[in-house]
């Protein structure tokens, strides 16, 4: 019906102009780690941001970044959950090394369960196929935004409220761990960095 | 000189094929929208379905003489619908009151499995409870979904657990013929939303000194 304007989606869920290769998952396996991997995710993603504090949590709102490989995650922010236990996870991440990277996966302890999916379009209609991974090739951008790649978080461990932080693991390939806070945003809010 | 003479007529005709001597005002309001108008408008399915307090409500009669943003969804949707309908209503609130009296927000819901009348009043009282969201059998549903040119793709219903229902991702904006001419696809901001619906609102209620 719109052709020009599910381009325009397309592109958007694509991110900066570039094509982004994703892996659809298969035969239903999943990429949680346990919890002891979450745990020393945390504690590997504090030491890689290089923060003179040692031992403490990152700061609510800092937003992570992995100096050696070059990989930055900003605009965190996580959908307040509308009538559901369920949310939605966006980010902006940047590559600036010279190697492409993988996001593998996201963990959180406050959510059971987190996925990497994104929306499809097909004759109009608009559905969603899980990932399993999503590229993040060499100096360029990948957009997690609503209507594109996006982040799933199910089974939430309390209620969360507009401005909370929540943390969130992404899992690189190369870049390893990397915890973010994400900040919950009204859903009117969700759909830029700003 | 006579070959600028031929370059005058030439240059006259197109120009004069170029530019017609009476625009549609439709088209000129589009020109300023941040909406993509559709080539061929499509009409508001003429079915019956139930409001969110168990009246019936008739798609085409219910929504004549006003402006309606009409959204396929479900309640159980886990973005894309809450973040539609939320930007939705936050463009309500920056419409003049005299505009937001002429304009009719519309939810349909895809998912008759889960979306009963009391859920859709639970779920638009959270968003806007001056919205209207309209659900039926599933039959009926996608009977809407397909005289407004869309075919639902299959999905399965688990026994246990969550499910997403295929929808289209538009907002429709249907003018007071209850012709769907425009649509905003996710990302919209409620900005440009209520900046459009001020637009043309001046075609069909022109005010006075407006142009």
């Amino acid at each position: 019906m719109s052709g020009a304007g599910m381009d325009a989606h397309r592109q958007r869920a694509g991110g900066a102009n570039r094509r982004v290769g994703d892996g659809r998952r298969v035969g239903g396996q999943k990429l949680r780690g346990r919890t002891g991997l979450v745990a020393a995710a945390v504690a590997v993603a504090i030491s890689a941001c290089g923060s003179s504090e040692t031992g403490g949590e990152p700061a609510p709102g800092a937003s992570g970044a992995a100096p050696e490989a070059g990989v930055a995650v900003t605009g965190v922010r996580v959908l307040a959950p509308a009538a559901s236990d369920r949310s939605s996870f966006y980010a902006t991440i940047r590559n600036d090394g010279d190697v492409p990277d993988t996001l593998l996966g996201l963990e959180s302890t406050l959510v059971a369960d987190a996925s990497l999916h994104e929306m499809t379009m097909r004759d109009g209609m608009m559905g969603m196929s899980a990932l399993e991974w999503i590229a993040v090739p060499a100096a360029s951008s990948v957009e997690l935004s609503p209507g594109g790649l996006h982040g799933m978080l199910e089974g939430l461990s309390e209620s969360w409220e507009v401005g909370d932080s929540i943390p969130v693991t992404l899992r690189f390939a190369k870049a390893g761990p990397l915890t973010v806070w994400a900040t919950v945003r009204d859903p009117a809010d969700a759909r830029g960095n700003h | 000189m006579k070959k600028l003479t031929l370059c005058a007529v030439v240059l006259a005709i197109l120009t004069n094929a170029c530019i017609p001597t009476e625009t549609n005002p439709l088209d000129t309001a589009a020109r300023s929208m941040t909406a993509a108008m559709f080539g061929e408008p499509r009409p508001m399915p003429a079915r019956t379905l139930v409001d969110q307090n168990g009246d019936p409500f008739d798609l085409r009669i219910d929504t004549q003489d006003q402006l309606t943003l009409l959204f396929f969804g479900y309640t159980s949707c886990p973005d894309i619908c809450p973040i539609t309908m939320a930007t939705v209503a936050r463009a309500m609130g920056m419409l003049e009151p005299s505009l937001r009296e002429r304009v009719e927000v519309l939810f349909v819901t895809l998912d008759a499995n889960r979306d009963g009348v009391d859920e859709v009043k639970a779920w638009l009282g959270g968003i806007d409870s001056t919205f209207i969201g309209v659900t039926g059998s599933q039959e009926e549903l996608e009977g809407v979904l397909a005289d407004f040119g869309y075919v639902m793709p299959p999905f399965e219903i688990p026994t246990e657990g969550f499910y997403e229902v295929p929808h289209p991702a538009e907002v429709f904006l249907f003018t007071p013929e209850r012709l769907a001419r425009f649509g905003y696809m996710p990302n919209t901001p409620p900005e440009a939303i209520a900046a459009d619906l001020a637009i043309l609102a001046e075609v069909w209620w022109p005010t006075e000194g407006g142009e």
